[in-house]
C-alpha cells in the first residue's frame, strides 16, 4: 500500500511537472489546467502516504528526517497550489514543482528509521510544528519566486527575450506572489512560534534560553516582517525586494540546517 | 540583369553600429543621388529601417566589383571606418539580392518574425526613389514584385494572422514588468507613425494615463485629441519625466533626447518608482548609460 502510494505520488507530481513544463514552452491553457490536476491529485496521494507512513510507525510525520522534508515537499506543493489559485498564474509551477519532486522522492530514499513512539505532545505542539514547517515552505516558495524576479529581470535588462520571457508572469505579478508567500509565512511563523513557547510553558516549565532555534527564529520572523514592509515601498520594490528574500531564505536555510543539526537541543526536524 | 545589394541589418551589426549608418529620407535621397552621379550605380533605392540600412543598385559594371565601391561609399558618406563597418556588411548579388529583398518585404528578415510594419517602409522607401528618378525598369520591377510577395506571404499564410510590430511587442515588454496596464501611466515622446501605433496599442491595453510631447505642439495636440491623452511642453523634463511608468520615444534627433542626468534626477523625484523606456529612435534617443541606472 505504502509503495503504491509513493508510485502514485511520484508519477502525479512528475505529470504534472513535465505538464507545467510544456505549458511554459507553449502557451496552451489545456496542458496548463492538467498540470493543476495532476498536481492536486499527486497532493492527495501525497497526503495519504504520510498518513499511511505515520501510521505503520506509530508517530507523526516530523518524527524523523524523511517524514519532516515529505511535509515540507507535501506543504511546499499546496502553497503553491494556493498562490496559483489565487492569482491565477501557473507559469511557475514548472520551476516549484522540481523542489516538491526533490523533496518528496529525497525523503523516501531515507532509510527508514524505525522509531520509539514519541511522547505525547498534544496539539498544541503538533500545530507548532506543522505552522513551523508551513512557514518555511511558504518561505522557500518566496525564494523560488525571488530566483524567477531577477532571473527574468536579467533577461529583460540584456533583452534576451526568449519564448519562456514571455510566458513567465510579469515582474510585478512576481512580487506579489512573492509577498502573499512571504505573509503565509510570516502568519504561520508567528502563531507557530507562540504555540511553541505556550506549549513549552504550560507542559514543561522550563525554557531552554540557551537553544540558539529560538534566537534564529525571532530574527526568521524580523527579516521576513522587515521584507513585507519594504517590498511595498516605491523605493524597494522590484529587484531590491527580491534579493533581500533571497537572502532571508539564506537564514531560514540556516536555521533549518546547520541550527537544527548540530546546535539546537530540541528541534531537529523542524 | 546584375543587381548589387550592400548592407547590414540587426543580425550582423550591434544597434551602435547601425544607428550610425542609419539614414533619414533626406539623405536617401542625397546618397542616392551621389551613388548615380559618381558612376557607381545607374539604378539605386536606399531602404533605412531601425534594423537595417541597405543600399539597392544596378551598376554600369560587373556587380561583384561594385560592391566593393558601394562599401567605401558607405563608410565615407557616413563617416565611419571600414574596420567598423567591415564584419557587418554583407553583399548579395543577382538572385540571392531579390531572395534578400523577397525575405525583408515578407517580414521574414525581420527582428519580430512576420512583423507588419517592413512592407510599409519597403513601400516608402520604393516611393520615394521612384519619385527621385533614382530607380529604373530594373529595380522597378524588382520592388513592384517585392511588395507584391509581401503581400502575398501576409494573406495566404499565417504570418498575417497574428501580425507582429515593433510597437506591440513594446507594450508587450510593458505589460512583462508591470503587468496589466490599466493603472499605469505612459509619455510618448514624438508624435509621427510609430509613435501613433504605441499609442493605439497602449490605449488597446487600457494604460490610465496618456501624455504626449512632442516638438511641433500641433501633432501632439491632434493625437491626444484622437486617444484621449494630455500634451506636455515639449522641454519641460522635470515636470515630465517624474510621472509616467513607461517612456515611448520614437524621435528623430542626431543627438539623445534624454540624458544619463535627467534620468537620474528624474528618478530621485519618482523616489525610485521603476520607470520602462522603450526607445524606438534611430539612433537612438536615450542615452545607453540610461539602462545601466
Amino acid at each position: 500500500m505504502h509503495f503504491a502510494l509513493f508510485i502514485s505520488t511520484a508519477v502525479a507530481y512528475a505529470l504534472s511537472f513535465a505538464l507545467y513544463l510544456i505549458f511554459l514552452n507553449t502557451g496552451k491553457a489545456l496542458t496548463g489546467r492538467l498540470g493543476t490536476l495532476l498536481l492536486a491529485v499527486g497532493l492527495v496521494a501525497h497526503y495519504f502516504a504520510l498518513l499511511e507512513r505515520s501510521r505503520g510507525l506509530h508517530t507523526v510525520p516530523y518524527h524523523d528526517l524523511y517524514g519532516s522534508m515529505s511535509l515540507f515537499g507535501w506543504l511546499l506543493a499546496l502553497t503553491y497550489l494556493g498562490l496559483e489559485l489565487y492569482h491565477r498564474q501557473r507559469s511557475v509551477g514548472a520551476l516549484v514543482l522540481p523542489f516538491v519532486l526533490v523533496f518528496f522522492v529525497a525523503a523516501h530514499l531515507a532509510p527508514a528509521d524505525r522509531l520509539s513512539p514519541p511522547e505525547a505532545h498534544g496539539p498544541s505542539f503538533a500545530f507548532h510544528v506543522a505552522l513551523s514547517i508551513l512557514a518555511y515552505s511558504a518561505f522557500a516558495l518566496s525564494f523560488v519566486l525571488s530566483l524567477v524576479f531577477l532571473g527574468e529581470e536579467r533577461l529583460l535588462r540584456h533583452h534576451k527575450l526568449g519564448n519562456v520571457v514571455w510566458r513567465l508572469p510579469s515582474l510585478e505579478l512576481l512580487e506579489r506572489m512573492s509577498r502573499s508567500s512571504v505573509l503565509i509565512g510570516l502568519v504561520s511563523i508567528t502563531i507557530g512560534t507562540a504555540l511553541g513557547f505556550l506549549w513549552v510553558d504550560r507542559l514543561s516549565n522550563k525554557y531552554s534560553f540557551y537553544d540558539p532555534k529560538y534566537a534564529i527564529t525571532l530574527l526568521v520572523l524580523l527579516l521576513y516582517a522587515v521584507y513585507f514592509r519594504l517590498a511595498r515601498t516605491t523605493a524597494w520594490q522590484g529587484a531590491r525586494a527580491s534579493k533581500l528574500c533571497v537572502f532571508n531564505f539564506l537564514i531560514v536555510f540556516l536555521s533549518f540546517t546547520v541550527v537544527n543539526f548540530y546546535l539546537s537541543h530540541s528541534h531537529r526536524y523542524f | 540583369m546584375e543587381i548589387v545589394l550592400v548592407g547590414l541589418n540587426h543580425r550582423t551589426a550591434p544597434v551602435e553600429v547601425r544607428e550610425r549608418v542609419s539614414f533619414t529620407v533626406e539623405q536617401a535621397r542625397r546618397a542616392s543621388d551621389e551613388l548615380r552621379l559618381k558612376g557607381i550605380l545607374e539604378e539605386t533605392l536606399v531602404l533605412s529601417t531601425c534594423n537595417r540600412s541597405e543600399v539597392y543598385g544596378v551598376p554600369p559594371e560587373t556587380s561583384r566589383e561594385c560592391a566593393r565601391g558601394l562599401s567605401t561609399f558607405l563608410s565615407e558618406f557616413h563617416s565611419v571606418q571600414m574596420d567598423v563597418l567591415g564584419t557587418s556588411l554583407y553583399h548579395h548579388y543577382d538572385r540571392e539580392a531579390v531572395r534578400h529583398l523577397f525575405r525583408v518585404a515578407a517580414g521574414l528578415d525581420s527582428m519580430m518574425l512576420g512583423e507588419a510594419e517592413i512592407l510599409g517602409q519597403v513601400r516608402e522607401a520604393y516611393r520615394v526613389a521612384h519619385e527621385q528618378g533614382a530607380t529604373g525598369p530594373v529595380l522597378n520591377r524588382l520592388f513592384q514584385g517585392a511588395l507584391e510577395v509581401g503581400k502575398r506571404v501576409r494573406s495566404e499564410t499565417e504570418l498575417g494572422t497574428r501580425p507582429m510590430s515593433v510597437a506591440s511587442a513594446g507594450v508587450k515588454l510593458a505589460e512583462r514588468i508591470f503587468g496589466k496596464l490599466d493603472e499605469r501611466s505612459a509619455l510618448v515622446l514624438g508624435a509621427g507613425t510609430i509613435s501613433e501605433q504605441v499609442i493605439a496599442q497602449l490605449r488597446d491595453r487600457g494604460i490610465a494615463h496618456l501624455y504626449v510631447m512632442n516638438r511641433s505642439r500641433d501633432r501632439a495636440d491632434g493625437l491626444a485629441k484622437q486617444y484621449g491623452g494630455e500634451v506636455l511642453p515639449w522641454g519641460e523634463w522635470d515636470k515630465a519625466l517624474p510621472l509616467p511608468d513607461v517612456i515611448v520615444s520614437s524621435v528623430a534627433a542626431e543627438e539623445s533626447v534624454l540624458r544619463r542626468e535627467m534620468v537620474e534626477q528624474a528618478m530621485e523625484k519618482r523616489g525610485n518608482r521603476a520607470l520602462f523606456f522603450m526607445d524606438l529612435g534611430l539612433p537612438r534617443n536615450i542615452d545607453a548609460a540610461v539602462g545601466k541606472l
